[in-house]
């Protein structure tokens, strides 16, 4: 993988990791926007500039790819090299997770 | 030609980096009673309407173009598509009872970074054709004297040139004044690339 790309992309903005997450699903910015206020209980809204903007520069950069057109709605899915950026940015955001709970000794000189 | 009582035009000047104030004076001028039609940048065409809440946002699209699915997925949303000069697009939504008329259509400081990288990038490419021609044109009257013009026609070949290096400085100032604006903005929003 470009180590450009990680650079960009890890870590991600919020919004980014739940539209990337979402899209290994194929789905549509609206519906994507629906599902991550379901998925956050309603604390997380991405606002269409924000939704149109990250799908646009994910489709460019490879992450995602544009499946069909429905109803002039643009249908989306994640791609391979996509799916390995999620796999370290989840990797990541696991780690940073185990060590707030204080779950990975060896970290904390006491 | 006789104006329609109804259909009301405002000079009005926005810069590149003015898109917010621009934004808020539309929301303005529809809470006057005048709806937002269209602009040409310079003259900003309204029809009169209810007196409401309305609250307008500009976005800067790369290629200009006002594709379906763009403006679906601002449809789905909420907004309404109310006009394009250039590459900007405008789009309103009606206020819910109470609400402040400042919903942004960017939701993350990622975003609006983003949108400032947009407009300067942008801005540049439209802007580089003319200050080209401004300055090829000036450089080979000035220079080569490929245009060694006598009398009347030469001195108006020269005024000219010497116009064009005038406007291209004006062009230019102008850029490097709004672009130092949209980093500015982009400094608040903690940009740190």
């Amino acid at each position: 993988m470009e180590n450009k790309l990680k650079r960009i992309y890890i870590p991600m903005t919020e919004t980014g990791f739940y539209i990337l997450f979402c899209l290994q699903k194929e789905n549509h910015g609206y519906n994507i926007g629906q599902q991550v206020k379901r998925m956050t209980g309603g604390e997380l809204s991405i606002s269409p500039g924000t939704m149109y903007g990250t799908l646009s520069k994910m489709e460019k950069d490879g992450l995602i790819q544009f499946v069909k057109e429905e109803d002039k709605r643009k249908f989306y899915r994640i791609t391979e090299l996509g799916n390995e950026i999620l796999e370290l940015e989840l990797k990541r955001i696991e780690r940073l997770y185990k060590n707030s709970r204080g779950e990975i000794t060896g970290g904390i000189d006491e | 030609m006789k104006e329609d009582a109804n259909i009301l035009v405002e000079k009005q000047k926005f810069y590149i980096a003015e898109f917010e104030q621009e934004a808020a004076w539309l929301s303005f001028m529809h809470k006057e009673g005048w709806k937002f039609l269209s602009t040409d940048g310079f003259h900003y065409r309204f029809e009169a309407a209810e007196k409401e809440d309305w609250c307008y946002q500009l976005d800067y699209k790369q290629n200009g173009a006002a594709e379906d699915d763009y403006l679906q997925l601002y449809r789905d949303f909420g907004w309404e598509f109310a006009g394009q000069y250039q590459n900007w697009f405008y789009f309103r939504k009606k206020c819910a009872e109470g609400e402040a008329p400042d919903l942004s259509v960017f939701s993350d400081r990622e975003s609006r970074l983003e949108l400032c990288r947009r407009i300067i990038n942008g801005q540049f490419l439209r802007m580089l054709p003319v200050c080209f021609l401004l300055m090829l044109y000036s450089y080979l009257v000035f220079f080569t004297g490929f245009l060694d013009l006598k009398g009347f026609m030469g001195g108006l070949l020269n005024g000219i040139a010497y116009g064009a290096v005038i406007v291209f400085l004006f062009i230019f100032g102008l850029y490097i004044n709004q672009i130092s604006r949209l980093n500015k903005m982009m400094k608040n929003l903690g940009d740190t690339k």
